[in-house]
């Protein structure tokens, strides 16, 4: 195992995955010569050249365009949109092209892309740049979503979304870039796609998030030791297609769930993952499942309101503590 | 006003000689085949085989007809929704096209598309799109990879007049003139936007014109003569494979049918249309032929009746054919599903 | 070769269409892609180009029809040709399709399922309390253990899905646990620790096919339950509590058994008779509500309770307050005794003015009764037993005996049953009185 940051460990998995195969390239703003807004991309334009680490103009929809239509005619593009924010100007491209072609066709196109780039809320961003998009990801058939929530699984998980043949939503959170974390030495490490991972044991309470949110569950489940509460917390990994085979063993052992996560509560990951409990775990709940979500407003800029808008790790043992039935 | 500038009983005559004998009887048939196919759907239509949306490229077969024969077998074709020419132009028969519109299971792409959805990836016809515009930046995407992989191939990429406010057009233009890519970008100038004709959506109706702004070359063609739209495409396909340049062609054409099947068309006079009515691309190919003794009446009528023939038979062929399995609703979504399902966080409905 | 033209669907939504005007005459030459009719649409008048060739030989419907598609509208043909079988045919087949109700397309054509009808929510029915009955008794032991959450209706217990569960894995019945979740909920720390409940056939136990008894009502129970529902949703009860210092019952009883042997009189004949010399007294309690008239009966007619195995049953001793002391219990045993062999009168267990239940010998300290009609009031003797009891300031023991009098609001109001048992009580507390 080797220390490395988040973004280490992503360009790590670009750089290997570009090694690897001459069909993946890197296409997305500030990616080249910048290298990389969030230096994500840093030193892959002097190793590949510009024909593979492509700076593209501001053009959310035509590069992410251009990257479905190579993906087409068989290359197998990573198109970065700087934030996911951006991808909305794109999400005709996603939604209607790369999610549908190979259902439109009958099979004959596969789409074997990856969008990449930070989401959600970051700090003092303001609404528009604090977007989460991953249920709307989520509900699209023909997309795979996924989130990883440390530097190992960034890199485990990034090769194996390259290596997908279905378009990929992945989505890495700014604040997460600087984290270290220990990863994997082995020399291919590659994480299956559709598989969740326990990232603490326990048997009192599940806490069920991804990405960001998986660290105000774990702090949250630190805290709740201390009282005597051991609370598991189950990292989703992919959020399409879920793993409800893990989730279940969990539910089933703890009999009480809280879902975390930092967009909005309406239709958001945690009513989905509420939905798929109730219906298929309902004799094992000894409590209805409890959601953590931020606020349902836009993200204002003041500090102390994004604060409180923003779920954090006290949110998690309140909500833990209402499906424990302790005051 | 927009109007074609030649109101000519032939087809251009240098454009012809260049075009040759051979080529223009071949080019007859795909016209007239593509026709009678057009006018069957039609009727199809009116007898409730075919629902949902139908555009027909009645009076525009010149435009792909000329330009796909410019093309060799490793290029590519990508256009909207008015795609049914294109897609029997390009890979996909009379009868799995017509199967395609009856939503069965035998169509090019297995009754998951329809009208707007023709595939034939292995003879590079690459659909068929629905999003006005949305496919712009796919076809600059095929350069991309073409250019990528030095494959020395061209992609074609049609689209109406009504796709050129979108700002898809705009970046992917400037992408493909930035970037050098082998694309030949051709607007099907038919007039009208469904009802919006040129002169109330657009600020400069001489189309050609906006290629100055992406820094390519661009020509205003007549859409109705084949020759022509076949020589002007051939220079722009020759451009593209050499040069990695793209080019931007105005195809000037009419449609003589509504928008689509259920376009009632008052946006224009029953006198326009039979004024193009006179410059009907089948009949000038035909006068053409039998002008220059490069066909007979004879030869030119059992075309028709093969073309009317091979119509009837798809017709047949499709109503004959099944539905796609209920079973198989859940196909062709992924690739490597893992452990998805399309009843996956459902209450299941049991249809017992 | 004659060519039927059909109505076409000129629009991807409409299931009809009106002609409106034709554009070929009789005896014309139709070219296919000529127009030959404008057709009224859901979405405009559209004009119908012909699919095919031929000469105009017979139109089938006039300007302003409206017909479904596929009708046929018009023949087409050879010039000269006669059509006249097809034009009958034709004409046959459009008046069918006409008849056949509004105009559907294809699609409309497969019937819509009937929606399922809403299941019925089965009322909860309200259990009614038993015939003159004491109100539900509280499981045996201390009066602190939490009653089993119910709600409005007695039934619904709020569980979580786990709890239920484990509940029903270990035979325990929910209706008797307490739960700690919110709003009563029972949730699993409440049932972990629990053993199955007695009246549960234990979770294993092979389920022995048993059957429920079922017995016919006999007339007499039918008749008295019909005439307690009656009174009992009828009659607007209130009730009246009191307790009677019994000390000088005591001893009265006791003495009155000690000098003579005609009778062993027992502390209901005392009661009975000391509700009949109150009754007296107070001739506005003696009463029935006849809905535009109150009855004050002339004398008093006395019904007193008897458990039967068919059921309660109270027979009459009339004009009560003619007789003594003695005589009123050698009535009472009589009555009572051929209540029990199920030989008396309709006359004899029914017209009571006043009605005495008691229960004191099940040690009931007290209790409610349901009124007898047609009387007005209906009193509940408790069991007559040593308390403690404060006397003169320092604790001592007596005798006491609960009473509560059921009263018909409408014949009888508070002020004046509560006057009566005042007097009740006293005639009780100086029991000599009784002997007169």
């Amino acid at each position: 195992m080797t220390t490395m940051s988040f973004r280490e460990a992503l360009n790590a998995a670009l750089d290997e995955e570009m090694a690897r195969d001459a069909k993946v390239f890197l296409m997305g703003e500030e990616v080249g010569q910048y290298q990389g807004a969030y230096k994500v991309s840093q030193g892959l334009l002097d190793k590949y050249g510009e024909d593979r680490v492509v700076d593209t103009p501001i053009t959310e929809l035509s590069f992410a365009g251009v990257g479905i239509g190579a993906a087409m005619v068989g290359l197998r593009p990573v198109i970065e949109m700087m934030t996911f924010n951006f991808s909305i100007l794109a999400l005709d491209q996603i939604i209607n092209n790369a999610a549908k072609m190979r259902l439109m066709s009958a099979g004959q196109y596969t789409v074997p892309i990856v969008f990449r780039g930070p989401n959600g809320p970051a700090h003092m961003l303001s609404a528009q740049h604090s977007q989460a998009t991953e249920n709307w990801y989520c509900n699209v058939p023909g997309l795979k979503v996924v989130a990883p929530s440390t530097p190992n699984d960034g890199k485990g998980l990034l090769k194996a979304a390259i290596r997908d043949d279905d378009p990929v939503i992945f989505l890495e959170a700014e604040l997460m870039y600087n984290m270290k974390g220990e990863v994997s030495d082995a020399e291919d490490y590659v994480l299956p796609l559709g598989k969740c991972h326990v990232k603490r044991e326990g048997t009192d309470v599940t806490l069920v998030s991804f990405s960001k949110g998986i660290h105000h569950a774990l702090g949250a489940a630190e805290e709740l030791a201390k009282d005597g509460v051991s609370a598991e917390v189950v990292d989703l990994r992919t959020l399409r297609p879920l793993d409800m085979e893990g989730l279940a063993r969990s539910v089933k052992k703890t009999n009480r769930v809280v879902t975390v996560e930092e967009g909005w509560p309406y239709g958001g990951i945690g009513a989905e993952l509420a939905y798929r409990i109730q219906h298929e775990l309902f004799d094992y709940l000894d409590a209805p499942v409890t959601r953590v979500t931020s606020l349902d407003v836009p993200m204002p800029y003041a500090e102390n309101l994004e604060e409180l808008v923003l779920p954090t790790p006290r949110d998690v043992i309140l909500a833990a503590n209402t499906v424990l039935y302790r005051s | 006003m927009g109007e074609t500038e030649t109101k000519q009983l032939f087809c251009d005559a240098a454009a012809t000689e260049a075009f040759g004998r051979d080529r223009l009887r071949e080019a007859f048939k795909q016209m007239i085949g593509i026709r009678r196919f057009e006018e069957r759907a039609a009727r199809e239509y009116a007898s409730g085989k075919i629902s949902g949306f139908c555009h027909l490229y009645i009076g525009q077969e010149a435009v792909a007809t000329g330009s796909l024969a410019a093309l060799e077998a490793k290029d590519h074709v990508i256009t909207a929704y008015r795609d049914h020419a294109h897609a029997l132009l390009r890979g996909c028969t009379p009868r799995d096209t017509m199967a395609e519109l009856f939503g069965k299971v035998t169509g090019n792409a297995r009754g998951r598309g329809g009208s707007m959805h023709m595939f034939a990836r292995e003879h590079g016809m690459h659909g068929g799109h629905g999003i006005v515009g949305a496919h712009i930046p796919l076809a600059t995407g095929f350069g991309w990879a073409s250019r990528y992989e030095k494959r020395g191939d061209v992609t074609l990429c049609f689209f109406g007049e009504g796709a050129l406010n979108q700002g898809a057009f705009y970046e992917s233009l400037n992408l493909a003139s930035l970037w050098h890519l082998p694309v030949v970008y051709i607007v099907e100038n038919n007039r009208y936007a469904m009802g919006t004709s040129l002169e109330r959506a657009s600020a400069v109706v001489d189309l050609y014109k906006k290629a100055e702004g992406f820094g390519m070359p661009g020509v205003a063609v007549d859409g109705m003569d084949v020759t022509k739209m076949w020589q002007a495409t051939q220079e722009a396909v020759d451009r593209a494979r050499t040069e990695m340049r793209p080019t931007f062609i105005e195809a000037r054409c009419y449609r003589y049918r509504g928008h689509s099947m259920s376009d009632p068309a008052k946006y224009r006079t029953k006198e326009e249309v039979a004024d193009y009515k006179q410059v009907d691309p089948v009949l000038l190919a035909e006068r053409t032929l039998h002008d220059r003794g490069w066909a007979t009446e004879e030869e030119t009528e059992a075309w028709d009746d093969e073309a009317r023939d091979a119509a009837a038979d798809a017709a047949d062929f499709a109503d004959g054919s099944p539905q796609p399995r209920l079973e198989d609703v859940g196909e062709y979504v992924y690739r490597t599903p893992l452990q998805w399902h399309p009843t996956e966080g459902t209450t299941p409905h049991h249809r017992d | 070769m004659a060519t039927i033209v059909e109505m076409p669907r000129l629009t991807d939504t409409m299931e009809e269409g009106t002609l409106a005007a034709w554009l070929k005459e009789i005896g014309d030459k139709v070219a296919a892609g000529d127009a030959f009719a404008d057709v009224e649409t859901d979405k405009a008048v559209m004009t119908f180009e012909s699919f095919d060739d031929g000469v105009l030989l017979a139109v089938l419907i006039e300007p302003g029809d409206t017909v479904p598609l596929g009708a046929p509208i018009a023949i087409l043909g050879k010039k000269g040709e006669d059509v006249t079988a097809q034009v009958e045919e034709q004409k046959k087949r459009l008046a069918e399709l006409l008849a056949a109700g509004p105009a559907t397309s294809a699609k409309a054509e497969e019937a819509e399922p009937e929606p399922e009808p809403e299941p019925e929510a089965e009322p909860k029915a309200e259990p009614e309390p038993a015939a003159s009955a004491p109100s539900p008794a509280s499981s045996g032991g201390a009066a602190s253990v939490p009653a089993a959450p119910t709600d409005a209706d007695g039934r619904r217990v709020k569980a979580s899905p786990l709890a239920r569960r484990i509940a029903a894995e270990r035979g325990v019945d929910l209706t008797t646990v307490a739960g700690t979740g919110p709003n009563g909920r029972i949730i699993k720390r409440d049932v972990e620790g629990l053993e199955p409940t007695r009246r549960v056939a234990r979770a294993g136990a092979a389920p022995v096919a048993r059957e429920d008894t079922v017995v016919r009502v006999s007339q007499m129970r039918k008749t008295i339950a019909k005439r307690l529902v009656e009174s009992k949703q009828s009659a607007p009860h209130y009730y009246l509590t009191m307790t009677v210092d019994a000390d000088r019952l005591v001893s009265l009883r006791r003495e009155i058994n000690a000098a003579q042997d005609r009778l062993k009189v027992s502390y209901n004949d005392l009661v009975l008779r000391a509700c009949v010399v109150a009754l007296m007294d107070h001739p506005e309690v003696n009463v029935a509500w006849e809905g535009t008239t109150i009855r004050q009966f002339a004398g008093v007619h006395l019904g007193f309770a008897v458990a039967l195995d068919e059921g309660l049953i109270s027979p009459v001793v009339r004009d009560a307050d003619t007789l003594s002391l003695l005589d009123l219990g050698e009535q009472v045993r009589e009555l009572a005794g051929r209540a029990r062999e199920q030989k008396l009168e309709s006359a004899e267990y029914t017209g009571a003015s006043f009605t005495v239940s008691n229960l004191g010998m099940f040690g009931i300290d007290h209790f409610t009764a349901v009124i007898n009609p047609p009387g007005a009031c209906i009193l509940a003797v408790g069991a007559l037993a040593q308390q403690p009891v404060v006397k003169d300031g320092e604790l001592a023991v007596g005798h006491r005996m609960t009473v509560t009098l059921s009263c018909d609001h409408r014949a009888v109001d508070g002020a004046r049953g509560a006057a009566f048992l005042a007097d009740l009580k006293a005639v009780l507390e100086a029991p000599l009185g009784l002997l007169l």
